[in-house]
């Protein structure tokens, strides 16, 4: 081969693939950000973060109307069974409010949503950092071409194939393991310590600065306390109690607090049986708290 | 502007390589030159306006003092010149770079502290700074031919080595701004070019972002990490930072190549040394013949009689100047001592022509050079020998606890290159020789296409990490 040639051929090879495929994953737009979404279905693929980041830019403002904003604690409370409002799962497993508050703007960057349910949980707001990748909106151009995108497809095509489960709904809840397991250590420690909670001073700031960028948008907000299983949260009522009190007077007339720590849920929280590791709930018992989520939306629907 | 950024790739270079192109065959290389002056400028200015200012105050000042020193035939003024020069030079140095770090060591002195402003030091300054030292260093001892500003602008602020080097000589890049290579030649070398950008890129990006991962993940929690856990930390940085700075250099040297220009490789696969002589022949190639010749052999010309002893003595001190030249830390100056001590017993151990068995040989280096690296990317001191009793054996050796808990939940896309990148490492083949023995084939057409476009999806995927050598 000439050299001449060479240069131009690897040259206009290498724009000619990475265009095509751009224009492929244009087309297969596997998060719906790229052409209509109304009425559409779509799940998370890959890394969980990057997909719900993604699918907030298009697909969730489009179809639904509320956004549950949470952590483990709240990711596999089934979004799909609450009826009051269309609302989507935004929960993370492992998540922190840093993370929630970028996909979060994402979904408000387009009209629709108009109610928020804002998980109250110390494990929320005890870290900042992303724990995979920064979402920031350069991840936008990941959805032309990118890592995460290939480990989406390798994800979709096992899903496809059989050789993985598809834990996630189009309601992004994720139906994760439900048999017993060892708490994490993280949580484990943080339910272990005396005194307070321990709060990242960070992401409490996000935290308040989420709350009030949902208060400018006419957002109304259902906070909830998650249950906490007896034997863990007995030792540490004091501090939920003082956790709560950290949030409470950021709350906005209209808002709604649905504490489910309150003795009116304790049966919910004393059998262990509702609980993989005594903080994250098993299906029967999520549905309880969703149930009850429901009740509290419908209440913010009436002026 | 990174090398390895889409700005940089897709719209910097490109552009000037058709400036260029278009300049040297309408204008002839007068024209081709200024190209380059201009875009050196408008690429170093991304860094800043008062970045720029001082490169080109610094350009302006060596040249007239070089201009001055060559005037002369009078023994003593020529050595006055070059004194100011030198000083000026490191004075310059000792501003941005050291001013406060020896200012924080006054109390440790028993000295009264003092509050300077700490001026955040100006991108490329250790390299620019050396590459002109060299050139007054050469041209003062008759090696070096004063230039025209125009030229030695040109050489010093071309910008494929003004932020990380390889450190070059003026010599030998001059001649080839005047008379750079034409026709056929330099159409093979842009090919080469091509090439060496793309398997640096993909160094860079796919794996030494790779490394870093795991290395940031790891030197983040070193509180209780087992042996293996420490071994596979500290050795990811030690990758991490070859294919980093030898993926820059390799995008350096392909970039150069665009403009028909060659400048010297800096890596030749270092981890493949079996002695640390033979790692610092094989690791930052520049840097180490720096130390030799305007480090080194001056030190140990001052100690009158070269000895073993006085060679020894002149290898620490040079080497502990050069683990300061990284940076105004504790930490990079004991990275330099540590390797100086080592090169001298290096030294006496070549005296008594005992061979090890190459194995034996390789795996002291290795673990030494890995070892000092875990110095280098310490924060301090303490942390440095809290790491290193981590890689000795201890009762808690074999938990991956730590592992588990600091690697990114996306394994996947960090494991595979880390694997490769791993064997790569310790393969003889290196990107220089790769390139020498590059031939515009179907092959390594597909190979380039191939690598570009898994580096593209890799930048896509997250915000590019800076180059370790950027720091420096």
């Amino acid at each position: 081969m000439k050299t001449r040639t060479w240069l131009i051929a690897t040259l206009g090879s290498a724009v000619a693939l990475a265009g095509l495929v751009a224009l492929l994953n244009f087309k297969l737009d596997l998060y719906g950000m790229f052409s209509d979404q109304t009425g559409q279905s779509r799940l998370v693929y890959g890394d969980e973060r990057v997909a719900k980041f993604l699918l907030s830019t298009r697909y969730v403002p489009t179809n639904f109307n509320a956004l549950l904003i949470g952590s483990s604690v709240s990711a596999n409370w089934n979004a799909g069974l609450i009826e009051s409002y269309r609302t989507y799962n935004e929960s993370l497993n492992g998540g922190n409010v840093v993370e929630q508050a970028a996909i979060v703007d994402q979904a408000l960057e387009r009209s629709g949503v108009s109610a928020a349910v804002l998980l109250v949980h110390p494990y929320f707001t005890s870290s900042h950092n992303f724990e995979t990748v920064e979402l920031t909106p350069r991840i936008k151009l990941g959805a032309l071409g990118s890592t995460s995108l290939l480990s989406a497809y390798k994800n979709a095509v096992n899903i496809r194939l059989g050789r993985e489960e598809q834990t996630y709904d189009r309601f992004g809840s994720n139906n994760f393991a439900t048999a017993a397991r060892k708490l994490n250590p993280r949580l484990a420690k943080m339910l272990a310590a005396d005194g307070d909670f321990e709060i990242d001073a960070i992401a409490m700031q996000s935290y308040f600065r989420l709350i009030d960028k949902l208060h400018q948008r006419g957002i109304r907000i259902l906070f909830v306390v998650p249950p906490t299983s007896t034997p863990l949260l007995t030792p540490k009522l004091e501090a939920f109690a003082h956790y709560q009190a950290l949030i409470t007077p950021h709350m906005a007339a209209g808002d709604l607090l649905l504490d489910l720590n309150s003795a009116e849920y304790a049966s919910l929280r004393d059998n262990p049986e509702n609980y993989t590791d005594g903080v994250h709930m098993r299906p029967p018992a999520a549905r309880v708290v969703v149930a009850a989520i429901d009740r509290e939306l419908g209440k913010l629907r009436r002026p | 502007m990174l090398f390895s950024s889409f700005a940089y790739l897709t719209l910097f270079l490109p552009v000037v390589a058709l400036a260029y192109a278009l300049c040297r065959r309408f204008g002839g290389s007068t024209a081709g030159q200024a190209c380059l002056l201009l875009a050196s400028v408008v690429f170093y200015a991304q860094s800043g306006s008062r970045n720029l200012l001082l490169l080109l105050a610094s350009i302006a000042f060596n040249w007239l003092v070089v201009r001055r020193m060559v005037a002369t035939t009078v023994d003593r003024t020529r050595q006055l010149w070059l004194v100011l020069g030198l000083t000026a030079n490191v004075g310059l140095l000792l501003a941005f770079k050291y001013l406060n770090f020896f200012a924080e060591a006054l109390p440790l002195l028993g000295l009264p502290a003092v509050a300077l402003p700490n001026w955040a030091f100006p991108l490329g300054i250790s390299f620019f700074t050396l590459t002109q030292v060299m050139y007054l260093v050469d041209c003062y001892q008759g090696i070096g031919t004063p230039v025209s500003l125009f030229r030695h602008a040109t050489f010093v602020s071309f910008f494929p080595y003004i932020t990380s080097g390889p450190l070059v000589r003026a010599e030998s890049v001059i001649p080839q701004l005047q008379s750079p290579a034409a026709g056929e030649e330099r159409l093979l070398m842009a090919c080469q070019g091509v090439f060496i950008i793309a398997l640096g890129l993909a160094k860079k990006i796919v794996l030494a972002d790779s490394f870093a991962q795991v290395a940031d993940a790891g030197f983040s929690a070193t509180a209780a990490l087992s042996t293996a856990e420490a071994w596979i930390f500290s050795l990811a940085y030690s990758l991490q930072l070859y294919f980093d700075f030898s993926g820059y250099s390799d995008m350096a040297l392909g970039s150069a190549l665009l403009f028909g220009i060659r400048i010297p490789q800096n890596f030749n696969a270092p981890y493949l040394a079996a002695s640390i002589s033979e790692f610092w022949q094989r690791w930052h190639i520049s840097l180490s013949q720096f130390i030799t010749n305007y480090l080194y052999t001056p030190i140990l010309r001052t100690m009158g009689r070269a000895t073993l002893w006085t060679s020894a003595l002149a290898t620490v001190i040079a080497m502990g100047i050069a683990g300061l030249w990284h940076g105004p830390a504790l930490t990079f100056v004991v990275f330099g001592l540590m390797h100086g001590v080592a090169l001298a017993i290096n030294q006496r151990w070549r005296k008594y022509k005992r061979k090890l068995p190459w194995v034996v040989a390789w795996l002291i280096t290795l673990v030494f050079v890995n070892a000092a690296f875990v110095v280098f990317r310490s924060p301090d001191l303490p942390s440095a020998m809290h790491m290193l009793g981590q890689l000795l054996p201890h009762p808690h050796t074999g938990g991956m606890d730590t592992l588990i808990g600091v690697l990114p939940i996306s394994l996947s896309l960090v494991l595979q290159p880390v694997l490769y990148g791993t064997i790569l490492a310790f393969v003889p083949l290196t990107s220089a020789q790769l390139t020498d023995r590059f031939r515009p084939t179907l092959l390594n057409c597909a190979l380039t296409c191939v690598l570009l476009l898994l580096s593209a999806l890799y930048m896509n995927s997250a915000v590019a990490k800076r180059f370790v050598y950027f720091a420096f």
